[in-house]
């Protein structure tokens, strides 16, 4: 049972990266409940909202006004369950300059978020990110970005993981994350093995075995991070892909939580530079 | 609690995987430590082998008496010996289910010589394993690129055997619906994904046709089996003893 493979970790696995199904009004109160319960069966305690899925799935490209709908449904999650959610705001580095650091201050110096969402309306190489980048690093917040290398079609402007690096080498101190391990897989590693900022989450596709051993061989375990994309993935599946993995206790606890503790400053309320808290 | 069989494994090497473990007595060991009892094991090798004896015949010989092993012998109706090799395979101890790898060894699931596999599975009362996906489309190796056989062609190949037991390795989620419309084909969890993978699984497939499968060692094990973890108030009573082990007994005709 994953509960019983947790040992001290129980409860308090971070989930890096999550999203939620539902419309773009208040968060049902029952859906976030539902959302920790069945987390909280698998031991993760704190779950990053990366947006909702419902209102990402609208448009690859999304107008500010989605963009704020989305961001204010996170707030609506903050709020409802502190306990539990801890938000990132999802930006589009296509929207107005203007309406994003709007957003930004919104989201995130006055609205408590802890980080940015990137997906696939532009690339990490597009000049519109650095902006972004430049506040994110102001901030001392972590920057996701959804990675990934197929070998069929493309989603949109999705960008690979040696597209991350280079950003990673225009933004040094930049806290970098690349979604999805599964999707990028040992090419990804290898393009991001050099640039010693950018971390990787274990998420995308199938648990496909020796990964995550692969991984933290590279990378070290202080670069990877979990993350399941629920609901796309089962919480179960994707806590068991790093209770699979033949690393060392110490190494499979940064993992699950100690990494994300540090990325998002869990326990350093307040030290967040350029905020008003 | 009872053991864990695990329908969907592989031995052999597989080149997109090339750290996993490919000795089965290594596998079993693995396996085993993890909580499984039981595993149908199938050689990966026979994918690309130009004739899938060469991959079934030293790997049936390796789990000979191993009753913690069911072999599955890979068959490509594509080649003129199929119906003598598959034949020789089922008369060997431990061989008690056929496999089709239909995308790799590239023929439509609607040729007749792929009816002829589904006759003499009916007639010597063993599955067919068809395996849908072997990797994530995505994931594939540029120089190998292959498409999914349609959910819709196994269960059409079903309807029209309706006497022989099929099992869908491989399937997706999204396959799930179609694939239930015949009710003598199985869906294996390897691929089943989502929120709350059993239940969606469940609910597409009835709680009778779904059977756990890990597609070890190409997947974390752990990650596969805590699909059945779930808390009480989220599953029926008695569904994770029948996708545990009732189920695949079924559909080995146990």
């Amino acid at each position: 049972m994953i509960r019983d493979l947790l040992g001290a970790d129980l409860g308090r696995v971070v989930d890096f990266n999550t999203h939620i199904y539902g419309e773009l009004s208040d968060p049902d109160p029952a859906d976030l409940d539902r959302m920790a319960r069945l987390a909280g069966h698998y031991g993760i305690g704190k779950l990053v909202m990366l947006g909702n899925a419902t209102g990402l799935l609208k448009d690859h490209n999304p107008p500010p006004e989605l963009i704020a709908d989305i961001n204010s449904y996170t707030l609506g999650a903050m709020a409802a369950r502190p306990d539990v959610f801890i938000g990132f705001a999802y930006l589009n580095p296509a929207n107005p300059p203007g309406f994003t650091t709007e957003e930004i201050d919104r989201c995130i110096v006055r609205g408590g978020m802890r980080g940015i969402k990137l997906w696939i309306s532009v690339k990490a190489t597009d000049e519109r990110v650095e902006p972004i980048m430049e506040r994110a690093v102001e901030l001392d917040i972590p920057v996701v970005y959804h990675t990934w290398y197929t070998a069929i079609d493309t989603r949109g402007e999705q960008s690979t993981p040696a597209e991350m690096a280079e950003l990673g080498r225009r933004f040094p101190r930049a806290k970098l994350v690349l979604c999805h391990l599964g999707g990028g897989r040992e090419r990804g590693v290898l393009d991001i093995a050099g640039v010693p900022s950018l971390c990787y989450d274990t998420s995308g596709s199938q648990p496909e075995s020796d990964l995550v051993e692969f991984a933290v061989k590279r990378l070290g375990a202080e670069r990877v991070i979990f993350g399941s994309d629920w609901p796309i993935r089962d919480f179960g599946a994707q806590v068991g892909r790093i209770l699979g993995a033949r690393i060392t206790p110490h190494e499979r606890s940064l993992i699950l939580r100690g990494n994300a503790e540090r990325l998002i400053g869990l326990d350093g309320e307040g030290e967040r530079k350029g905020g008003d808290k | 609690m009872t053991g864990l069989v695990d329908t969907s494994v592989f031995c052999g090497c597989w080149p997109f995987r090339p750290t996993a473990l490919r000795d089965p007595v290594e596998l079993k060991a693995r396996l085993e430590s993890a909580g499984a009892c039981r595993a149908w094991v199938a050689s990966a090798e026979a994918v690309f082998a130009p004739d899938p004896m060469q991959a079934n015949e030293p790997m049936l010989e390796q789990i000979a008496g191993d009753d913690f092993f069911v072999g599955v012998a890979a068959v490509n109706p594509v080649l003129a010996t199929w119906r003598s090799d598959a034949e020789a395979c089922l008369a060997r101890s431990g061989c008690r289910a056929l496999k089709l790898f239909p995308s790799y060894h590239a023929y439509d699931l609607a040729g007749p010589a792929v009816d002829g596999v589904a006759e003499l599975a009916g007639s010597a009362g063993v599955p067919v394993c068809v395996q849908i996906l072997m990797l994530d489309p995505r994931s594939q190796h540029p120089a190998s690129l292959v498409e999914a056989p349609p959910p819709a062609a196994l269960t059409e190949l079903a309807l029209r055997h309706p006497g022989t037991r099929f099992l869908a390795c491989g399937g997706l989620t999204a396959h799930l619906e179609k694939l239930s419309e015949a009710k003598n084909v199985w869906a294996e969890m390897s691929h089943i994904d989502g929120d709350q993978a059993l239940r969606r699984g469940v609910e597409a497939m009835g709680p009778e046709r779904i059977v756990f499968g890990s597609h070890s060692p190409y997947h974390y094990f752990e990650a596969m089996a805590a699909k059945l973890d779930v808390a009480p108030e989220d599953v029926e009573p008695g569904v994770v003893e029948k996708v545990r082990s009732i189920n695949a007994a079924e559909l080995l005709g146990d």
